[in-house]
């Protein structure tokens, strides 16, 4: 073991010690970037570390950080110059970093800078430069989210790169690989145009080094520049573009060499960093690609004067970004901006100048540049998304728990709900109040934050099951290939929280009831798995959308009555999806004349509210998963959904019909709970390892027998006796059972 | 009580758990010290005597009449048998006679708070195995029971309504026709309930072969009433040793005969007292009938002197098995000393045999089945 060890911090000393050479090598002759490249962030916060990135800093050197300009200060509300010296330190890749927290105390809280930033090597005066300034405005410690949002929109935006807002203009934008001028009209001196400048173009060290290497057909000459061989020619008579051999192969290629080649002068300076040559070094470590103005075809000169689309502001909508009529001169770089914003994800053209000539330049879809960070659209696009789920489902659970009281009320000889607001219906909204304002007690000797955690787990499991819910034809949030098992794992979730919420609640009572709902939770997720797999096999698809389409509109077309097997597993499933929600009469975790509450005994308040809005959501969320693999979903009798896609109407009944079946179901698990006594934790274990797991697996072979030995006309038949014995049959049954039992209920006495 | 806590305080293996004095199905404080492993219990030792009032030694200090009230309080759920317990103790005593209307009355009243008391045993069995809905359907019926009792003597739940001597007030004007009128529409009731929670498979499943009691046990834990006769005992005070006017009227003895299961558990302490109830509708109409032939206004016999010497005691088939009263009198207005009897005494201390290997759960639904109620356990 110590010896591993040993050896691992040998080779890293090596490595480092390796690299680090190397590093220093390229130094030498990265002179060339001698500017500070980059100030990051923009916005500087408390704590944080501004980035200089300048390629001469070496990694573990002091610096002096130079910021030369004027200050924003507020409190005056105007701006002073000054100058201000911070030290950093080096980092590998070329970067210096300095503790923005040293110059809070010096500027002494928000402050806005426009100005130079350069860097100097630590030590007494007169410092060396080491990297010349660079014009940047940064935003230090703003006050508010608001400040730094303004600031981030205002300045450009890091994230998309593009800094093609007004007063912008002339600097090099990354995004681009270029510098763009306003253009002027020499007479007017009206702007017609943006420049192109300082294309920034391809350049491939190891390429640009082979075109200059000879292979093995120059051994032997290496040295005898006086004598060169003959070269090889293409067909007229130019030298070959994959073979150049001029000059000699010290691996050095000089300025002239390359301009008789067509090199661009320019870009060999800059690579050459100011000197004629470029040895192999440099040139490997020069390596780039275009930038996109260079890779579309502009050339370095090109004067922008159109873009497509119309009036190019920010406030306008997106408009088609084609080349035609409507189509305005761009004057400045600002107006190239707004186009490219409105035009997102469509091709801009762009018209250029070049020399007398006009040339269409498409810049290809780039995108649109983002104006706000890309975390700020995150957090919009859940936060909708949340408020999407939640609107609709927090009422609705409460709306489910009046109906279920009222239900209770008539089942039992007594009203239910009937004072808060028309008929007792807003009872939810009172209740979900008085929750809320409740004190949110937490034990002391409980697990503060599992117990806190224990909630957002439930809540997460369940609501996270509307995200594969098919509403209707249309209304799905994602349809996902994996469906129903994604809808498997996410309510997993659900009995970790209780689980959590009963071990961190430190109640024995608690305790008990977490246990009992890993044991049924856990278990019943298999039958109910394996009854959802049968019809898997048939629909041959794990997507709900998919399911519901190979469903038919009628009832001898729903997988409940597809075949014996798959009767069987609709009521293995529905009596697991009893047990997996702890409702009656698998309701053991909270069985409150046994446990007093169960897992959530000591929760109250909010946190207890989360629980109970959960139990309920349970109740649509079953009924919506009954109907979606069993019973049809949105499917009409008769209606076929291509008829259905393309219109409102059909929509919105597929919608009112899916929620009418599931309704149903919600109707049916209210009817149970309150029927039916509670089961004891070894029986409801028995029935499912002893009974629904063995029956389930045995129903999976069966119909996959099935599907693969009968002929496809045979199943068409037996789905109408299915539905013909079991649908009309036993559903007759049951209906005239109800019947008989209503009408022997005696009828309310009166004695006084 | 702090020997039991120091022999169960660390056994290491295994969780202790106090059930109670505050638990949704205690009925009552009653506490259980429960030693589970898991859900399976090994002990459930009960732990009375949080509602004890003194009642016997309040016996002492009022008049032998002034006590009554008091007697009220001894079973709350079934106050009428308890009434008629003091009150047939001191007649004894004193050697007092009871007009014959007088007689009838505590016996269709008995009968009603029997089915009242019931409603609640059932109803709270149920519930405690987790059907909710029965327990409001027999309340509702105790409704009416609480309805006709408060038109008899005033009172809704402790009615102080017998007398030494007789019963205090005449039934009122039609009073007679409403009891009829109830007794019709409870009768199919009570198939109603059958049909919703009696029979029901879950039901059975968690009472039958539960905890059954045998015979011989049932004697030696000195069980009484519904918990006897389940235990196939077929031994009933108002038939075998009868008192008032029991002798006259004609019914079953409903004895469990293990149809679920083991002969005398749990379903069959619950498929007892439903079975009581037909009876006890079956004895109020036939004491609703001989009523008629009693003359009106003869119901109580007031005594002019109650100092009475020596001692008697009274037996009466109360609602939680057999209450015997028993009075001692030295001369003076004041008994020298009461004793209660109670059934839900006896039916605690099987508990913490029966408990043994039992689930939790069953726990909940052994006390039920044996119906105790706490007053009546502590006094």
């Amino acid at each position: 073991m110590r010896a591993r060890f040993a050896a691992v911090t040998l080779t890293t000393t090596l490595g480092l010690a390796a690299a680090s050479t190397l590093v220093g090598c390229n130094q030498k002759n990265q002179d060339f970037r001698d500017k500070v490249r980059d100030v990051r962030p923009i916005t500087l916060e408390r704590h944080g570390t501004m980035v200089v990135e300048a390629a001469a800093s070496r990694p573990g050197l002091e610096y002096v950080v130079v910021l030369n300009g004027r200050w924003r200060v507020p409190e005056k509300d105007g701006w002073e110059p000054r100058k201000l010296e911070v030290y950093g330190r080096g980092a590998a890749g070329d970067r210096v970093l300095v503790n923005v927290d040293e110059l809070e105390e010096r500027l002494g809280g928000h402050r806005r800078f426009q100005g130079q930033v350069s860097v100097e090597l630590a030590g007494d005066a007169p410092r060396k430069v080491i990297a010349k300034p660079l014009y940047t405005r940064l935003n230090f410690f703003p006050l508010s989210l608001r400040q730094s949002a303004y600031n981030l929109v205002e300045d450009g935006v890091e994230v998309a790169g593009i800094r093609l807002l007004p007063g912008r203009e002339g600097k090099f934008t990354d995004y681009l690989g270029a510098r763009l001028y306003m253009a002027r009209d020499k007479q007017s001196k009206k702007p017609i145009g943006i420049t192109v400048a300082d294309l920034r173009q391809a350049f491939d060290g190891q390429e640009f080094m082979g075109r200059y290497d000879c292979g093995n057909y120059q051994q032997g000459w290496v040295n005898d520049a006086r004598n060169p061989p003959p070269l090889p020619v293409d067909g007229e008579g130019k030298p070959h573009k994959n073979f150049i051999c001029q000059g000699t192969l010290d691996n050095i290629v000089a300025f002239d060499e390359a301009r008789v080649l067509g090199f661009d002068a320019e870009l060999f300076m800059k690579v050459s960093g100011g000197s004629r040559y470029i040895d192999r070094h440099t040139a490997e470590a020069y390596t780039r690609k275009a930038g996109k103005l260079s890779a579309a075809g502009l050339k370095k000169g090109d004067v922008i004067v159109r873009v497509c689309g119309s009036k190019p502001s920010p406030m306008d909508p997106a408009v088609p970004c084609e080349p035609g009529e409507g189509t305005k001169d761009v004057r400045s770089v600002a107006d190239l901006a707004a186009v490219w914003r409105n035009a997102d994800q469509a091709q801009v053209y762009v018209e250029a100048q070049r020399g007398a000539a006009t040339v269409t330049v498409p810049l290809g879809t780039f995108g649109a540049p983002a104006e706000l960070p890309v975390g700020f659209l995150l957090a919009g696009v859940l936060m909708a998304a949340g408020l999407l789920v939640l609107l609709p489902v927090g009422p609705g659970a409460g709306l489910i728990v009046v109906w279920e009281r009222k239900v209770a009320g008539r089942m039992q000889s007594r009203f239910g709900p009937n004072r808060v607001g028309p008929g007792g219906w807003l009872q939810w909204l009172a209740d979900g109040v008085k929750l809320i304002v409740k004190e949110d007690v937490i034990p002391t000797d409980a697990d503060p934050l599992l117990f806190r955690a224990s909630p957002y787990l439930v809540f997460m499991g369940l609501f996270a099951v509307f995200v594969v819910l098919p509403f209707s034809q249309s209304m799905i949030i994602a349809d996902l290939d994996i469906g129903l098992l994604y809808l498997m794992s996410v309510t997993s979730l659900v009995v970790v929280g209780i689980i959590m919420g009963g071990w961190s609640s430190n109640s024995k009572w608690s305790l008990l009831g977490g246990m009992r709902s890993a044991a049924q939770i856990i278990s019943y997720e298999l039958p109910a798995g394996l009854a959802m797999l049968s019809v898997v096999v048939i629909a041959g698809t794990l997507s709900p959308q998919t399911l519901v389409a190979n469903q038919g509109g009628s009832p001898w077309h729903w997988f409940v009555f597809d075949n014996p097997m798959t009767f069987a597993c609709f009521f293995i499933w529905f009596i697991s999806a009893l047990a997996e929600g702890n409702r009656t009469p698998f309701d053991l975790p909270e069985a409150e004349s046994e446990l007093v509450s169960g897992y959530n005994t000591e929760y109250s308040g909010f946190r207890f509210s989360i629980f109970f809005l959960t139990e309920w959501t349970n109740l649509f969320v079953i009924g919506a998963i009954a109907t979606t693999v069993f019973f049809g979903g949105w499917r009409i009798p008769g209606v076929h959904p291509d008829t259905m896609e393309t219109s409102f109407f059909w929509q919105a009944a597929g919608f009112a019909m899916m929620m009418f079946k599931s309704l149903v179901f919600v109707f049916i698990v209210i009817w149970i709970r309150w029927t039916l006594p509670r089961f004891r934790v070894d029986q409801m274990m028995n029935m499912c390892w002893k009974y629904f797991v063995p029956i389930t697996l045995a129903s999976l072979v069966l119909v996959a027998g099935y599907q693969w030995v009968t002929p496809t006309d045979i199943r068409e038949y037996v789905r109408y006796a299915m539905f013909a014995v079991f649908g009309v049959g036993l559903g007759g049954f049951f209906v005239s059972r109800v019947i008989f039992t209503y009408r022997s209920t005696k009828k309310t006495l009166r004695l006084t | 009580m702090s020997e039991l806590i120091i022999n169960y305080a660390d056994s290491g293996e295994e969780m202790t758990l106090n059930m109670g004095p505050q638990h949704p199905s205690t009925h009552g404080v009653i506490r259980f010290i429960v030693k589970t492993d898991g859900e399976i219990m090994s002990s459930a030792e009960p732990d009375v005597g949080y509602l004890h009032r003194a009642i016997e030694h309040i016996a002492e200090k009022c008049t032998y009449e002034g006590f009554m009230p008091y007697t009220d309080r001894v079973d709350y759920v079934c106050a009428m048998t308890a009434n008629h317990a003091w009150a047939a103790a001191v007649e004894k005593l004193a050697g007092l006679e009871v007009p014959p209307r007088g007689e009838w009355l505590r016996i269709i009243s008995d009968e009603l708070d029997r089915i009242s008391s019931h409603c609640i045993a059932l109803g709270a069995m149920a519930m405690d195995i987790g059907a909710i809905t029965p327990f409001p359907y027999a309340l509702r019926e105790r409704e009416y029971i609480n309805d006709l009792l408060e038109m008899l003597c005033g009172n809704r739940l402790t009615y102080n309504y017998h007398r030494v001597g007789g019963v205090g007030w005449d039934m009122p004007e039609g009073w007679r026709d409403k009891v009829l009128r109830f007794l019709d529409h409870f009768e199919p009731t009570i198939d109603e309930f059958n049909r919703l929670i009696t029979n029901n498979d879950i039901f059975v499943a968690r009472l039958a072969n539960m905890a059954p009691i045998t015979g011989s046990d049932a004697i030696a834990y000195g069980l009484g009433g519904p918990n006897l006769r389940a235990s196939g005992i077929d031994y009933d005070l108002r038939r075998d040793a009868p008192y008032s006017l029991y002798s006259q009227v004609k019914f079953n003895v409903p004895v469990g005969s293990g149809q679920m299961g083991a002969v005398g558990d749990s379903w069959d302490r619950f498929w007892c007292r439903v079975e009581e109830w037909r009876e006890s509708v079956k004895i109020t109409r036939q004491a609703l009938d001989a009523i008629e032939a009693t003359p009106k206004g003869e119901f109580w016999i007031h005594p002019k002197k109650l100092k009475p010497k020596g001692d008697a005691m009274a037996r009466v088939e109360a609602a939680r098995g057999e209450m015997s009263c028993y009075v001692v009198g030295d001369g003076s207005a004041n008994a020298f000393r009461a004793r209660f009897r109670t059934g839900s005494f006896n039916a605690m201390q099987v508990i913490r045999e029966k408990s043994k290997g039992l689930m939790v759960a069953d726990l909940v639904a052994l006390i039920a089945s044996l119906d105790v109620v706490a007053p009546e356990i502590d006094r």
